[in-house]
């Protein structure tokens, strides 16, 4: 081959991306030829000057890691309880599509607490929703609605996976969701939300509770087996958080 | 291993190639972490699909172009590569469309100033390592388009910093090649 031939092939040459054959030719007239020696040599401290300057240690990686494991924490969650109750989920499923509790009297009410078993279900379904929020923008959004921070449930072995913004009623509200090996708990959490519950409703599976102030409400599964005390630290977080 | 710290381990170690990589993809850092953080919501979703021991790396890099490219609007399909590989199409293709801009003897900003479709190819088989295959499945085109854009791109870009005493207008490098 001539010397323009075989400049074609330096460049694969080097990345070693040559068939055996071709490298052998390659190699052979890189012995005896000098000028194409130079090239190759040329291309070589090319990519060393460019490994070099493209690999430059960068900023804000360690943050960004953290970001994005925050971000995939739920889903994490979720393939793990899929995984480990996909039986329960199913028996789970056949129980919400009945409706075992009789709907509260006021019209309103009953709107309203639908819309917030929406919500739930909605985060239920789509638990890979990019929506969840940065952990910043919840602590400015729980301020603005009148919350000091998020309220801490961990004692009653719920820990925090994820927050959105979510519109039942076309109301804004920030959706904070909770969980433990196998349960789900919600707070809905608005201080610009004019209305309440008169009390405690069952509805569907669900419970929804407003906790002591107007503005923020408890949805879990009726089944929820630690209901008492987590409703009742629940309770206690929302009331000494209220600002 | 769990799912969850299989991920970890194979896929989190290439957070930095990904963050660099989106960067000079798509010229800001904001841009570039949401890119990569949505690269790996979306490994993630698909990991229980993704074979231990296949190359972990080029199967990320590929998701983060096409998060690119679908977050700029870009159709997946590269005309240019089309062209490039057939052999009666006239070679006239730009690899430096900013030669105007500004004048450098840093290697990086050189090949920030290479046309996209240039650029890439450099970044991925260089500075990222992938292999030619790995690189064409990554940009969606032929190998052969590699090969050729890789050559053109290291013969231009060495070209350009050697000779610093021609002015770069009247060089016009990469034209009618």
């Amino acid at each position: 081959m001539e010397c323009k031939d075989i400049r074609k092939l330096l460049s694969p040459f080097v990345d070693n991306e040559l068939t055996a054959h071709e490298a052998f030719m390659v190699a052979e007239h890189l012995e005896g030829c000098a000028p194409c020696h130079r090239e190759m040599e040329e291309i070589r401290r090319f990519d060393e000057q460019l490994k070099t300057a493209g690999r430059q240690p960068l900023s804000g990686i360690e943050d960004l890691r953290d970001g994005i494991l925050w971000r995939l924490s739920p889903w994490f969650a979720v393939r793990r309880w899929r995984g480990a109750g996909a039986a329960a989920a199913a028996l789970l499923f056949l129980v919400i599509g009945r409706q075992l509790f009789s709907a509260p009297s006021d019209p309103e009410a009953t709107a309203f607490s639908d819309a917030l078993i929406a919500e739930t279900r909605l985060q239920q379904s789509q638990p890979f929703s990019l929506s969840w929020l940065e952990p910043q923008s919840v602590q400015d959004l729980l301020k603005q609605e009148g919350l000091e921070a998020v309220p801490n449930l961990a004692p009653a072995g719920f820990h925090l996976e994820g927050a959105r913004v979510c519109y039942p009623l076309s109301h804004p509200f920030v959706q904070l969701v909770y969980r433990n090996r196998s349960e789900e708990v919600m707070l809905f959490v608005s201080r610009r939300w004019t209305r309440s519950l008169s009390g405690t409703i069952k509805r569907e599976g669900f419970t929804i509770v407003p906790l002591g102030v107007r503005a923020v409400f408890l949805v879990t599964k009726d089944t929820l087996v630690n209901f008492t005390d987590t409703r009742e630290l629940a309770e206690e977080e929302i009331g000494a958080l209220t600002s | 291993m769990s799912s969850r710290a299989s991920f970890e381990t194979e896929a989190l170690p290439h957070l930095e190639a990904l963050l660099r990589t989106a960067v000079r993809m798509s010229g800001d850092r904001a841009r570039a972490e949401d890119a990569v953080q949505e690269t790996y919501l979306r490994a993630w979703r698909s990991f229980r699909t993704y074979q231990p021991d296949t190359n972990c790396r080029a199967w990320l890099f590929k998701i983060l172009v096409n998060v690119i490219k679908k977050a700029a609007g870009k159709k997946r399909h590269d005309p240019l590569a089309a062209a490039e590989d057939v052999e009666t199409t006239p070679k006239v293709v730009q690899l430096f469309p900013n030669a105007d801009a500004g004048e450098t003897q840093d290697i990086m900003e050189a090949v920030q100033q290479l046309a996209p479709e240039f650029r890439d190819v450099l970044l991925l088989v260089v500075v990222e390592g992938l292999s030619y295959k790995d690189t064409a499945h990554t940009l969606d085109i032929p190998m052969g388009t590699v090969m050729s854009r890789l050559y053109r791109a290291r013969r231009e870009i060495r070209r350009w910093l050697t000779m610093p005493e021609t002015p770069r207008q009247e060089r016009k490098p990469g034209h009618g090649m």
